[in-house]
């Protein structure tokens, strides 16, 4: 018996080390990323998350800060200070008052320039759609009527028809915004905006680095300056990140503070004893260290509600402390024998809830694959803690024997609280509504929010909330079908919404031999004559020498590959994107569509993931049947069918409530409250289990009441967070919790001892 | 002996400090001003140089009118927000709000001293002043301006462009508001 004992000893120890070496290597290595945005950990099993992705990647480093100021010459002052100030910070890369301040023009039209016929901008386009060489005329008379035009200046050399001055003025011409020495500005409503442009450093807008990045930057706009900005709004999608971050990190480190505590506190008052304390540290720190190797083994990312979730296994691992530590004082029994005494009970309890937690790594969902990896291999280590260690180092042996709680339940009671159920959920049902809108678990602040709407009225969507996505074989057709999507979306809306894609700047092939297929006519045909008498012969000759080469992505300007997302690669197809900042409801959709002879897909970011919570909660309502099933299984294997049932209908009616209070209290429920009710499922189980198998002896209901106490502890805290998610898992565990230690305890004993002479 | 040394130290030392003044140019601030132009673009690209005509008017708060009338009829208008163009149907469309270039052109006709100091390096000879550009984004494309001045005001302006490339306009003043600055 010693030998087993030690063997299991040292095989823990073994395990422990084996962790800590893990944990110690990944972060030596650093290679223990962490993640906080809510859309990322929604698979919605459809390939979109790579397209969202790559069209969030072009805004994902950027942000745009407007700050309201008055037109004088001291504004200008704190701008260029403010500049200054900024460029200097580490996490940024570069402020500009204006984003193509950066651009070097020279070298950028010299690469056009090498194909000097290629382009025509979108009113030359139509004049060569009506064979109009008289616009291209008069558009090269008044292009070199101006004293002075840095494009002309610039291009005429290469492309001496200026057709690419003209096609560069449509680039360059930002109308929005206005300008007033460098600054741009826009105003409204009287109010003068001056914007300033800032790209991050990537490493900078990671998730350990984010939040310091942003408070750097918000000091240095709070500190005091001689003019100040009546009001400075942000956008970008570091703000954001950097805020949730922030929240998740202090809720995380508070909820595992205070249920430590909590958890801590309880035992200490229970056992009045050092060991017991100390036990349940070496369980909790225990089933962490392997909950939190498991993650990082597992997973390349940890999403950070994965861990504000975990925090749940505090209350979970505790419970098998309390069991071990109760049946060891009031049994005497110690080592291999308690171990074995508990086995029964403990494995069915623990091997429900493991299982509930594995069956969760079926679900397509990011967040619950971690939950359920964290733990799975916490729950295993705080069992194997609990048989090796705990069992052996448990309180020291009394001699208090073992009572029956109370002989007889009142039935009174059970029935009274059972009766109240059924009428809350009769009341609940006929109002039941599942709520899957995702911006209900939107956790941003609402000033952000606020922020994002206000700079979308000034200067249109900054962010990337809609994309539409077309297929090809190759880049150049889905360039192609981009020129198509947007002539069909520009004739169909008129709208002055952006439609951004790399062919703004990049024209399919097909359109750059037709753009040069028809000057080159035209000055055979002699129509371009007036300009081909002014130009030099060599420049003309110059210019059909090159009149058979083609722009390609390849030889684009790194900037201009980065203002826009990349062609994805999907199942043996390339995928194209380009972002819609304006409205497009089903109607105009299918009108457009209607208008192209190859399918675009539409992706309205929110509704995509609404769409995807509906088909989740879907998944997790099947997942949940399945875990009744199979409770029901369990139950009438282990048990007689009338007892197994109606034992399996005690954490079932108490999940089924803990729902229904939910729906009346908030008015709707949410996958996280479906959540809730696995776990409630599983922690009601492991009461019933120990129940029923140790009886209603005292150490079993204080075992039960420091459990459910304790875990309640450590979920109703979420009930506190500001983030929906979190609070709403929080209140349903809460309540499930609450309800079966109340049913568990009026649990009549008929019930619990029925059938037990038989078996 | 030591007198006769001393000569060429004191013209060199009034020389010195008339360079050491160079801001220090005269041309006539106008408020409001117009006449006629005559373009000449002198581009190696063209066999001949591309002549335009055409009249200009310049208002202090609206701007630079620049109608050419031949060999096209185009007019365009040049303000501190850029630069647009007037349609057929009347309206002006913008051609471009980068007003770096606007306002080098604005601070040209303006005459005013502040502004001219603020974009460019100055030196006077006698009736010419050149200006150099400060700003190198506008460097890349303009490499200097020469102003000929009669009884202080701009008879022609010469746009030196990158690779021997320049622009000549003559001014014919028909009417100003001035002001001596």
């Amino acid at each position: 018996m010693k030998m087993t004992q030690s063997r299991l000893l040292y095989s823990w120890v073994i395990i422990t080390l084996i962790c800590c070496s893990l944990l110690l290597y990944h972060s030596a290595n650093q290679s223990i990323k962490f993640d906080a945005n809510i859309l990322n950990i929604l698979n919605v099993g459809d390939n979109s998350g790579s397209l969202t992705k790559a069209a969030r990647k072009p805004f994902e480093n950027k942000a745009l800060l407007l700050l309201q100021l008055d037109a004088n010459s001291v504004s200008k002052t704190y701008l260029r200070q403010l500049n200054t100030t900024l460029t200097e910070q580490v996490g940024i890369h570069t402020v500009n008052f204006n984003p193509s301040d950066n651009i070097d023009i020279k070298q950028l039209i010299s690469i056009y320039g090498d194909y000097p016929l290629a382009f025509l901008s979108d009113e030359a386009q139509v004049a060569r759609d009506k064979n109009d060489y008289q616009f291209i005329i008069k558009r090269y008379m008044q292009l070199l009527s101006q004293p002075t035009n840095p494009l002309v200046t610039l291009s005429i050399e290469q492309a001496p028809l200026l057709n690419i001055a003209d096609w560069f003025t449509a680039r360059f011409n930002q109308s929005i915004w206005k300008q007033d020495d460098e600054f741009l500005y826009i105003e409204s409503e009287g109010l003068r905006y001056y914007p300033l442009f800032i790209e991050f450093v990537p490493k900078a807008i990671q998730i350990d680095q984010v939040v310091a990045t942003i408070a750097q930057l918000d000091q240095a706009l709070s500190q005091s300056h001689f003019s100040e900005p009546a009001t400075i709004i942000k956008s970008g999608l570091a703000f954001h990140s950097a805020a949730v971050t922030q929240r998740i990190q202090f809720e995380m480190q508070l909820f595992s503070a205070l249920s430590l505590i909590g958890v801590l506190l309880l035992t200490l008052v229970s056992f009045r004893n050092l060991r017991p304390l100390l036990c349940i540290v070496v369980l909790i720190a225990a089933s962490m260290l392997a909950g939190m190797t498991a993650l990082v083994v597992v997973f390349e990312e940890i999403h950070l509600l994965s861990l504000v979730f975990a925090i749940s296994l505090i209350g979970i691992a505790v419970d098998y402390g309390y069991h071990i530590m109760f049946a060891a004082k009031y049994t005497g029994l110690r080592g291999t024998s308690l171990a074995k005494h508990l086995a029964p009970a403990l494995l069915m309890g623990a091997g429900t809830t493991l299982l509930s937690y594995l069956l969760l790594l079926l679900l397509p969902i990011l967040l619950l694959q971690q939950v359920a990896v964290f733990v799975g291999a916490g729950l295993f280590f705080a069992i194997f803690t609990g048989l090796s260690v705990i069992t052996w180092w448990s309180v020291k042996v009394t001699t208090e024997p073992a009572k029956m709680g109370t002989p007889v339940a009142p039935p009174r009671g059970f029935k009274l609280l059972l009766a109240l159920l059924v009428l809350g959920s009769v009341v609940a049902i006929p109002q039941w509504h599942f709520e899957d809108n995702i911006n209900m678990f939107n956790s941003t602040p609402q000033h952000l929010i606020d922020n994002e709407i206000k700079v979308s009225q000034l200067v249109g969507n900054q962010q990337y909330p809609r994309f539409i996505s077309v297929t090809g074989i190759d880049q150049q057709q889905i360039l192609q079908r981009f020129e198509k999507t947007r002539n069909v979306i520009q004739t169909l809306t008129q709208s002055a919404f952006e439609l951004k894609g790399l062919d703004l700047w990049l024209p399919s092939i097909a359109t750059q031999k037709i753009n040069a297929q028809w000057l080159e006519m035209g000055i055979k045909q002699q129509q371009l004559d007036p300009i081909i008498a002014m130009v030099d012969p060599l420049s003309v000759e110059k210019m059909f020498s090159k009149s058979d080469t083609w722009l390609t992505a390849d030889k684009l300007p790194e900037f201009i590959q980065h203002m826009y997302p990349s062609i994805v690669k999907q199942n043996n197809q390339l995928v194209g994107i380009l972002s819609y900042m304006g409205p497009l409801d089903a109607a105009l959709l299918a009108q457009i569509q209607g208008q192209l002879d190859f399918p675009i897909n539409y992706y309205d970011q929110p509704a995509q993931y609404s769409a995807a919570l509906t088909k989740l909660r879907h998944y997790i309502l099947y997942f949940l049947a399945m875990a009744v099933a199979a409770l029901i299984l369990i139950m009438i294997v282990r048990y007689p069918i009338q007892i197994g049932l109606k034992l399996a209908a005690l954490p079932i009616l108490v999940a089924f409530s803990a729902l229904a209070i939910t729906q009346l209290i908030t008015g709707s429920v949410t996958i996280f409250n479906l959540l809730g009710c696995i776990l409630i499922l599983a922690l009601n189980v492991d009461y019933v289990f120990f129940l029923r198998e140790h009886g209603r002896l005292n150490y079993v209901l204080k075992s039960i009441f420091l459990s459910a106490t304790t875990t309640a502890l450590t979920f109703g805290i979420m009930v506190f967070s500001k983030t929906p998610a979190i609070w709403q898992f929080g209140l349903t565990v809460l309540i499930g919790v609450t309800l079966g230690w109340l049913l568990c305890n009026l649990l009549p004993s008929a019930i619990l001892n029925q059938g037990k002479n038989q078996a | 002996m030591r007198r006769i040394n001393l000569i060429p130290l004191v013209l060199l030392f009034i020389m010195a400090f008339a360079n050491a003044r160079p801001e220090v140019f005269s041309l006539q601030v106008s408020s409001e001003q117009q006449g006629q132009f005559v373009q000449e673009k002198h581009l190696k690209v063209l066999s001949q140089p591309f002549v335009t005509k055409g009249n200009y008017h310049y208002q202090q708060k609206l701007g630079l009118v620049w109608h050419t009338q031949q060999p096209i009829e185009s007019e365009i208008k040049i303000t501190t927000e850029g630069v647009s163009e007037r349609q057929p149907d009347g309206h002006f469309k913008t051609l471009t709000s980068n007003s770096q270039f606007s306002e080098l052109l604005l601070a040209l006709f303006s005459g005013e001293q502040g502004s001219l100091r603020q974009q460019f390096e100055i030196q006077q000879q006698e009736n010419k002043l050149t200006l150099t550009p400060k700003a190198k984004q506008i460097t890349r494309v303009i490499v200097k301006i020469t102003l000929l001045l009669e009884a202080n005001k701009i008879q022609q302006i010469v746009l030196y462009e990158p690779e021997g490339n320049y622009t000549n306009i003559f001014l014919t003043e028909m009417n100003s508001t001035t002001s001596q600055d």
